[in-house]
């Protein structure tokens, strides 16, 4: 599905990944852990096309029609039409564009780029309600602003559910369990689990372990300035959770 | 140049002898005013005499054609070039409206519809619109009148090289509701539409005004308000200028009585060279009075926008709350803008805020949008829409409402 060959990109001059090698079949789910500042987010950025990113060596593979192609000169908005979602840390308020008329314009120009039909308003309105009860949400937010106004948990709540109605065959989720109460991390990662499917694959950006309570990782990865220091299975996140990274980070410098 | 011909050359119809001098004063003003310049202070960011390179004429004649559709759900008046006629009204008429010729009203009643009107009386184009003055309308909607459907007042505007004047009156009495779109369409001909409203809000009465100004990129369009609200009325205004290669807007607003509210909102959203100016005084002349004022400007390629937003609070008025804000997206390098928000304040318990500010189009909210699939252009220009959505929302009148989100929906940016 993706891999991500020795790619080393950054910000103006500023080298901040430093030749990561990542490679995520069709039906995986990954976290890629690792202290502030390591890289985490930048990753899932330039996997997405982030225009501030560029890349300065290396590849991103990913799989469209059944062969994998270099992605990296594709836009995001290409990429997205691909099936590359990514749930925003941050989610951006957007005073002035209702939150239906976003996702139904993101849902049509992927229906259109993969020749299905479009909905009209009326239909996809319908096609949302399915979705809200799964995370908890009522209706009045398909009417309101984009984000503004919505709390920490809602506008999260509010990347996944955008993430179901597109039904992404990449998801990168960057931090999506930050600032989060239990009964919020437990409807998110809800949401997440039932994208899940031996098609689909998931990439979990995360600062913690308690995350993976809720969604199973295959695999974990420590990012640590810019590197893969360490990969391992579900345990690594656990051992983490104990120990903290400097164990890994002292062996790595 | 000479964008108004001798006075001596124009035949009137006969009038009333106020009338009569109204003008003759009127004409004697303007045979010593100058054309305004950049030392015009109400004038500084406009030179008017570079945009009229044209030989503009006068014209009190017009063929009449008629362009424009009726809207449903509207009681649709089509005037065309700025001249009205008995039959133009009878949609009002039918509404139960009174439309009278400015020349029967009496000489008392012509007093009291001209409040404010001195406010005008050194500004160049008012004392063009005043010389010419042939047959303005008063349109008076009597006591209690309410009006579900809204008004549409469609003025089709197209001669070559014309510069034409008209005046409009509009009084609401005592708790009167009135809805009123005006929609400005043209050929495209480089006409000069010098455009002016009286509005005489009675106590108690409510006016829903909108101003859709899409002129083609040849015309240009100055527009004169001169409103008076009294007691307890409210002036819900929103100016969308679109078109026009220039446009002018002149506006005089009197906070009269107690308890009086005005809304005075306006959007410009202009592309290639386009010059839009709007010059506000919102006038508090009594206690307990409201102003809200929100105008935006969307400017493109090298299009420039000014706005200067004076409110004058009076020494008596106090206790009043006038807010004013102007903001400004600026979608490209060459685009410019000139924002000068004014506040003069004599009384000393009021509430008071103004601001101004410019901007750009977020990379941030770009990159959202296109992450989900949204082509950069669909993006921006829904990002462009949804800024000018808000201006909208003050649009008390639901049905005109939505139909300038769907007329703006329809813009390129």
């Amino acid at each position: 599905m993706l891999e991500v060959k020795d790619v080393k990109a950054g910000i103006e001059n500023n080298e901040i990944l430093k030749g990561i090698n990542l490679n995520v079949k069709a039906g995986e789910v990954h976290a890629i852990m690792g202290p502030n500042g390591s890289g985490k987010s930048t990753l899932a950025k330039v996997i997405a096309g982030h225009p501030d990113y560029e890349l300065s060596s290396g590849s991103i593979q990913y799989e469209i029609n059944t062969k994998l192609k270099d992605i990296s000169e594709l836009e995001a908005y290409e990429r997205a039409r691909e099936g590359i979602f990514l749930g925003f840390q941050y989610p951006i308020e957007v005073p002035g564009v209702t939150n239906i008329k976003f996702m139904q314009e993101a849902f049509n120009a992927s229906c259109e780029h993969q020749g299905a039909d479009t909905m009209d308003e009326e239909s996809f309105r319908h096609y949302v309600m399915e979705k809200l009860p799964l995370l908890d949400m009522s209706s009045e937010f398909l009417d309101r602003a984009v984000n503004e106004g919505f709390s920490g948990g809602e506008k999260k709540k509010n990347e996944i559910l955008q993430m179901l109605l597109l039904n992404p065959r990449l998801a990168l989720l960057d931090e999506t369990d930050s600032g989060l109460d239990i009964d919020a991390l437990k409807t998110v990662a809800k949401g997440v689990n039932t994208l899940k499917s031996k098609f689909n694959s998931i990439v979990l950006v995360t600062h913690y372990q308690r995350l993976l309570d809720y969604i199973e990782p295959d695999f974990v990865h420590v990012l640590y300035k810019g590197k893969i220091i360490k990969s391992g299975d579900k345990s690594l996140a656990l051992e983490l959770e104990q120990k903290g990274y400097d164990w890994l980070t002292k062996d790595a410098q | 140049m000479n964008f108004h011909e001798d006075l001596s050359a124009q035949s009137f119809t006969p009038q009333d002898k106020w009338f009569q001098t109204f003008k003759a004063e009127n004409q004697n003003l303007l045979e010593k005013a100058e054309i305004p310049n950049r030392r015009t202070e109400t004038w500084k960011y406009t030179n008017l005499a570079s945009f009229l390179k044209e030989d503009f004429k006068i014209k009190s004649t017009a063929s009449p054609k008629s362009l424009i559709s009726d809207e449903p759900g509207f009681t649709n008046i089509h005037i065309q070039h700025g001249h009205l006629n008995q039959q133009t009204f009878q949609g009002l008429l039918d509404l139960g409206a009174e439309c009278t010729p400015l020349t029967h009203i009496n000489s008392d009643e012509i007093k009291d519809l001209l409040t404010g009107d001195a406010f005008f009386k050194n500004d160049y184009i008012n004392l063009v619109n005043n010389s010419y003055l042939n047959n303005a309308w008063v349109i008076k909607f009597n006591k209690n009148f309410k009006s579900q459907n809204p008004v549409i007042l469609n003025h089709y505007i197209g001669e070559k090289h014309a510069h034409l004047c008209s005046q409009l009156f509009i009084v609401l009495e005592d708790n009167v509701q009135v809805n009123l779109l005006e929609n400005f369409n043209s050929q495209d001909e480089s006409t000069l539409f010098n455009y002016k409203s009286h509005i005489k809000l009675a106590p108690g009465s409510h006016l829903c005004h909108v101003l859709n100004q899409h002129l083609g990129l040849a015309d240009h369009f100055i527009y004169s308000l001169n409103s008076h609200i009294d007691r307890d009325a409210h002036y819900n205004s929103c100016i969308i200028n679109q078109g026009a290669r220039l446009s002018r807007s002149n506006l005089y607003v009197n906070l009269h009585a107690t308890g009086a509210t005005a809304d005075v909102h306006g959007l410009y959203q202009l592309k290639e060279n386009q010059h839009h100016d709007t010059m506000s005084f919102i006038h508090h002349n009594c206690e307990h009075t409201y102003s809200h004022q929100l105008y935006k400007g969307i400017l493109s390629d090298s299009s420039r926008g000014i706005f200067t937003g004076r409110v004058r609070v009076e020494k008596n008025a106090q206790q009043i709350n006038a807010e004013q804000l102007n903001k400004n997206l600026l979608l490209s390098k060459k685009a410019h803008t000139n924002s000068r928000p004014q506040m003069e304040i004599y009384a000393d318990d009021v509430k008071c805020a103004h601001g101004s500010t410019t901007g750009q189009i977020s990379e941030e909210e770009m990159f959202y949008f296109t992450s989900r699939g949204i082509t950069p252009e669909k993006a921006h220009k829904m990002l462009a829409q949804a800024y000018t959505n808000d201006v909208l929302l003050k649009i008390n009148n639901l049905k005109i409402r939505s139909y300038m989100q769907s007329h703006l929906e329809k813009m390129d940016f």
